[in-house]
C-alpha cells in the first residue's frame, strides 16, 4: 500500500484525539490570561512532528470541540475550521522538508519578506499614528506596536545571520534556520487570522464599512499580543516539543 | 406669648424646608428602566474626577464604592466583559451590551459609538452602540452610557 492510499489507522485517530484534548486543556487555561495563547505552538510542533493529516484532523476536532466550552458561535467555528487545519496543513508539510532546504534562496527570499513586512508595518502604524482606536488603548497599541517591531527586526537579523553561517560553513545552523523560519512563519499566520476575523465576522453580521473599519482597528489589540506570544512561544518551545514529539512518534510509529 | 408662637412658628417652618429640600441635589446616580433590562447614568463629576484616561468601568467602580451600583464580569481579550449588571446574569443568547450618546471627542480620531450598529431610545434621548467595551470606552462628563440586556441571533 502506497503513502498516499494508507488508511487511517488506530494511531491516526489516538494521536489527534490526545493532541486534541490538550488544546482544548491549554485553550481554557490560558483564557484567562489575555493575549496568552498555546493553541499555535502545540499544534505547530505536532503537525511538523506527526504530519499534515494527524494535524489536519486534530485542527478540525479542536475547531468544533471547543465550542463545548467556548460556546457556539458560527462565525468563530468558520474562523477556525478555516485557519487551524489550514495552519496544520502548512506545517505539516514543512515538517517533511530536511533541516538544509530551509536555507535555501526560496526560502530567504519568503522570509525576509514576511519580517521586513511586519516590521514595515508596525513602524509606519506608530509613526503615523495610523490606527484610529480609542485613547484609553493608545498607549498600549502604541507599546504593542514597538515590541511587535522589535521582536520581528531582531528575528530578521537572526535570521540573516545564520543564513550566512551557514553559508561560510562554519557552523551547521540548519536547525536554528528552520526554528526562525517556522517562528517567523507561525507569526505571519497568527497575523493572517486576526485579519481573516475581521473579514468574516463583519461579512457575517453585515456590518457597514464603518463599523468593519472599527472592528478592524479594534482587532489590533486582539493581534499584537498573540503576534509577541506566537513568536516567544515557538521561539523557545518549538525545538524542545518538536523533539519531544518525535520521540513519542519513534516509539509509537 | 405672641412673640414666642412666632419664633415657634418660625422655627417650625425652617426645620419643615430643610427637611423638603434635603431631597434636592441628591438625583440617582443611575437609572435602571425595563424592569432591570437597562441600566443607564449620565457622567457626573460628584462621582468621580475625570482624566483623559477616565474608562467607563473607572466610573461605574466609583458607582460600586458609593453602592450605587452591582456589576460583575471579566477580563477578556478584548477588555472587561460584563456578565452582570443589578443582579442579572446573562443567560443563553443574551449578553449586556453598551450604549452611549459620546461619538467623538475632540483631537481624538477614534469614533466611539455608532448608529449602524444599532440606537437604544432613553426618556427621548438616542444612544448609539458603543464601539468598545467598558474598559476602553472613556468616560467624559454630561455623556450618558446605558447597559441594555440585549438577544443576539444569526
Amino acid at each position: 500500500m502506497t503513502k498516499r492510499n494508507r488508511q487511517f489507522t488506530a494511531k491516526d485517530i489516538a494521536y489527534p484525539a490526545l493532541m486534541c484534548a490538550l488544546l482544548l486543556g491549554g485553550q481554557y487555561i490560558f483564557s484567562f490570561v489575555a493575549g496568552v495563547e498555546i493553541v499555535t505552538v502545540l499544534l505547530v510542533c505536532f503537525s511538523a512532528a506527526f504530519g499534515a493529516r494527524r494535524g489536519v484532523v486534530c485542527a478540525a476536532a479542536f475547531s468544533l470541540l471547543r465550542c463545548l466550552i467556548f460556546g457556539f458561535y458560527p462565525n468563530i467555528v468558520l474562523l477556525y475550521l478555516i485557519y487551524y487545519p489550514a495552519l496544520a496543513a502548512l506545517f505539516g508539510g514543512l515538517g517533511h522538508l530536511k533541516k538544509e532546504a530551509f536555507a535555501k534562496p526560496l526560502f530567504a527570499v519568503i522570509i525576509n519578506v514576511l519580517l521586513l513586512g511586519i516590521a514595515c508595518a508596525c513602524l509606519l502604524l506608530n509613526v503615523l499614528d495610523l490606527i484610529q482606536i480609542s485613547r484609553l488603548m493608545k498607549t498600549t497599541i502604541t507599546v504593542l506596536l514597538w515590541v511587535t517591531f522589535a521582536l520581528t527586526l531582531a528575528l530578521w537579523i537572526a535570521f540573516n545571520a545564520l543564513l550566512t553561517v551557514q553559508r561560510i560553513g562554519k557552523k551547521n545552523a540548519a536547525e536554528l534556520v528552520r526554528l526562525v523560519v517556522f517562528t517567523a512563519l507561525s507569526a505571519t499566520c497568527t497575523v493572517c487570522f486576526t485579519l481573516l476575523d475581521d473579514v468574516i465576522t463583519p461579512l457575517f453580521y453585515g456590518y457597514t464599512r464603518g463599523a468593519a473599519l472599527a472592528y478592524f482597528y479594534t482587532s489590533f489589540t486582539a493581534m499584537l499580543p498573540q503576534t509577541v506570544c506566537t513568536v516567544v512561544t515557538v521561539g523557545l518551545l518549538f525545538l524542545p516539543l518538536t523533539k519531544a514529539l518525535e520521540t513519542v512518534k519513534g516509539k509509537g510509529g | 406669648m405672641k412673640k414666642k408662637l412666632l419664633a415657634l412658628t418660625l422655627a417650625f417652618v425652617s426645620v419643615f424646608a430643610c427637611l423638603a429640600l434635603t431631597a434636592c441635589g441628591n438625583e440617582p446616580l443611575i437609572k435602571v428602566v425595563s424592569d432591570g433590562e437597562c441600566v443607564a447614568f449620565t457622567a457626573k463629576s460628584s462621582v468621580i474626577t475625570f482624566t483623559d484616561t477616565t474608562s467607563v468601568k473607572d466610573y461605574m467602580d466609583a458607582l460600586v464604592e458609593k453602592g450605587e451600583l452591582q456589576y460583575e464580569g471579566y477580563n477578556g481579550d478584548w477588555g472587561y466583559y460584563i456578565t452582570s449588571v443589578e443582579g442579572k446574569k446573562e443567560e443563553t443568547g443574551y449578553f449586556w451590551s453598551l450604549y452611549t450618546d459620546l461619538v467623538t471627542i475632540e483631537g481624538d480620531s477614534a469614533v466611539y459609538s455608532s448608529a449602524e450598529l444599532g440606537t437604544y431610545d432613553l426618556d427621548g434621548k438616542t444612544l448609539n452602540t458603543a464601539s468598545y467595551g467598558v474598559s476602553n470606552l472613556p468616560c467624559v462628563e454630561g455623556y450618558t452610557y446605558a447597559l441594555v440586556y440585549s438577544s443576539y441571533s444569526y
